[in-house]
């Protein structure tokens, strides 16, 4: 029965370890992972975009997953936020955090823009220049 | 008809275990990451589940012992009770995941409010486990999970490479840097592990006795597990061929479970995801009752207490209260907030470390002809089964150090 208890306390401590190694963004190769993580949502909102303008999604899907990817989006930025107490490379950094906000409040209105596709357009051109601000922006670090 | 009828709890079993929300999203994840470059895992991890399945579901038949009475006492009380409780513990997070993935779900189909979903479905998973016969339970979720294939459809329609699908379907060295190539070994492990998850032989082996199988109905043993397991494979592989299709060339890491429907039904109109969220919405209701029932089977089968789902609620009390007790506390888990995929992911890679624990003493009662008789194993399933389990123990024993060193599967 010892060894199953130091058995959990290496498993307890890996978990820690695991949880941790999520948090810490101090270098420029976590900067670089946030920048690939903002841009592959950005993607995501630029599909979410077309999704709903090929007439392929309901209103109540288009609600419920803008609310989902804007969370995510939100998730990201208070990472960011951690960074910028410790700045790699501080312009950078606000980039793709103004990006950030930007992708949010697009993506909470594209279900306003359901059925009115000179909106939907509209917020598409927002994200694909969003798109570019972060691929830019990366492309200096 | 009945005979028919009984294939679908191995199609629930597969179903429920197989496409969870995990690994809706884990799969669409390595698909994103890697192509069809991961499709071996779910291959090896399909073979292994059949030959596990069908041995447990013998062994349930021949010795009238469920996976847990076996445990006990092949690995004795102690060691018996660490994997009790580290297996209960994997089932309660994977419970309180999918119970927040159905609200979720039926969010997506209403738009009403989450939280209030989370326990309008977890009091009516109750109602439904209380209500109703074992097998009805099996069917309803088993057949009405067959919508997912919608997902099958569409990744045929998207026209994959058929050649480097097939390539896939061979392990390959991966050639990327160090952390690509542990991201590699992360989603190998990961996939593997989800197809594997031990509820699902947990739920077979009692089901095999809530349904009184014989040993006449050895003979269905396997086909049922055969076919449960390969149509859950068959979508896990549909899922991760639209992850390489859809996700990949975007550079789109999927991480919400309203991402994945989009892939499921990407060539279709507005129907198909109607039919995509019901296929998905069954599966994961099917696997948050396999995960309440699992835990509450293996308590009482671990202490030899009375359990049957089809016995009045009096006359197995422990049993009642542990899988309402599971549910219970699986929503309170989802109610405080915790992401359902970070559940998702700790049960995944934890669920690998678990496993030897239950597929070793399986694979010891099924090759001694003293409890076995006429039904042991033949010496190629004895051979195959300890092949499997030296892959599950390396696996196992590399999953934790590669969830630190990938900061669980962060590309």
């Amino acid at each position: 029965m010892r060894s199953f208890g130091k058995l959990g306390v290496v498993l307890l401590v890996l978990m820690a370890l695991a949880s941790c190694g999520q948090s810490k963004l101090t270098d420029i190769e976590s900067l670089r992972s946030q920048f690939r993580s903002a841009m592959s949502l950005a993607s995501e909102a630029d599909l979410f975009v077309n999704f709903v303008r090929n007439g392929q999604a309901t209103v109540n899907y288009a609600a419920g997953h803008a609310k989902q990817l804007s969370e995510l989006i939100q998730q990201s930025e208070s990472e960011l936020k951690q960074m910028a107490e410790a700045p790699a490379a501080p312009a950078a950094v606000r980039t793709c955090n103004d990006s950030l906000e930007s992708l949010r409040r697009e993506v909470l209105e594209i279900p306003n823009s359901l059925g009115k596709p000179p909106a939907l357009q509209d917020r598409e051109r927002t994200i694909l220049e969003i798109q570019r601000q972060l691929k830019q922006a990366s492309a200096s670090l | 008809m009945t005979k028919i009828l009984g294939i679908t709890l191995g199609i629930m079993t597969a179903l429920g275990g197989f496409i969870d929300l995990g690994q809706i999203v884990f799969t669409l994840q390595a698909g994103a990451l890697f192509g069809y470059a991961l499709l071996w895992a779910i291959v090896l991890g399909t073979a292994a589940i059949i030959v596990y399945m069908e041995m447990c579901g013998r062994i349930a038949v021949v010795a009238r012992e469920p996976v847990f009475s076996v445990v006990r006492t092949q690995l004795g009380f102690k060691a018996g009770l660490a994997t009790l409780i580290a297996s209960n513990l994997l089932d309660l997070i994977t419970c309180a995941a999918e119970l927040a993935g159905v609200a979720i779900l039926l969010n997506l189909v209403s738009g009403w409010n989450e939280k209030l979903l989370l326990v309008a479905a977890t009091l009516a998973l109750g109602l439904i486990v209380h209500s109703f016969k074992f097998r009805w339970i099996e069917r309803t979720f088993g057949l009405a999970g067959l919508l997912m294939i919608v997902s099958v459809v569409s990744a045929v329609m998207l026209h994959p490479h058929w050649a480097t699908v097939a390539h896939g379907l061979l392990p390959t060295l991966p050639r990327h840097d160090l952390h690509g190539a542990l991201l590699y070994g992360y989603f190998a492990v990961g996939v593997f592990s989800a197809v594997l998850m031990v509820y699902e032989v947990h739920f077979y082996s009692s089901g095999a006795i809530e349904e009184d199988w014989k040993t006449k109905d050895l003979a269905e043993n396997f086909f049922v597990a055969s076919l449960g397991a390969t149509l859950g494979a068959l979508l896990t592989a549909a899922l991760l061929v639209l992850g390489a299709i859809v996700f990949r060339p975007h550079g789109i890491f999927p991480e919400i479970l309203s991402t994945s429907l989009m892939a499921e039904v990407f060539p279709f109109a507005q129907r198909a995801l109607i039919i995509a969220l019901l296929g998905s919405l069954a599966c994961v209701s099917g696997a948050a009752l396999e995960t309440a029932l699992s835990g509450a089977y293996n308590i009482c089968q671990f202490f030899n207490l009375q359990w049957g789902k089809d016995m009045p609620a009096k006359s197995a009390p422990a049993y009642t209260l542990a899988w309402t007790g599971m549910l219970v506390l699986g929503m309170v888990i989802s109610l405080t907030g915790i992401r359902p995929l970070t559940l998702i992911n700790l049960s995944v890679i934890f669920g690998m470390v678990v496993m030897p624990f239950t597929y070793y003493p399986i694979v010891r009662v099924a090759e001694d002809k003293k409890i076995m008789g006429a039904h042991v194993n033949s010496k190629a399933d004895s051979a195959v089964g300890w092949v499997f389990l030296v892959l599950i123990t390396l696996a196992a024993a590399a999953a934790l150090p590669l969830m630190v060193l990938t900061h669980s599967g962060q590309p």
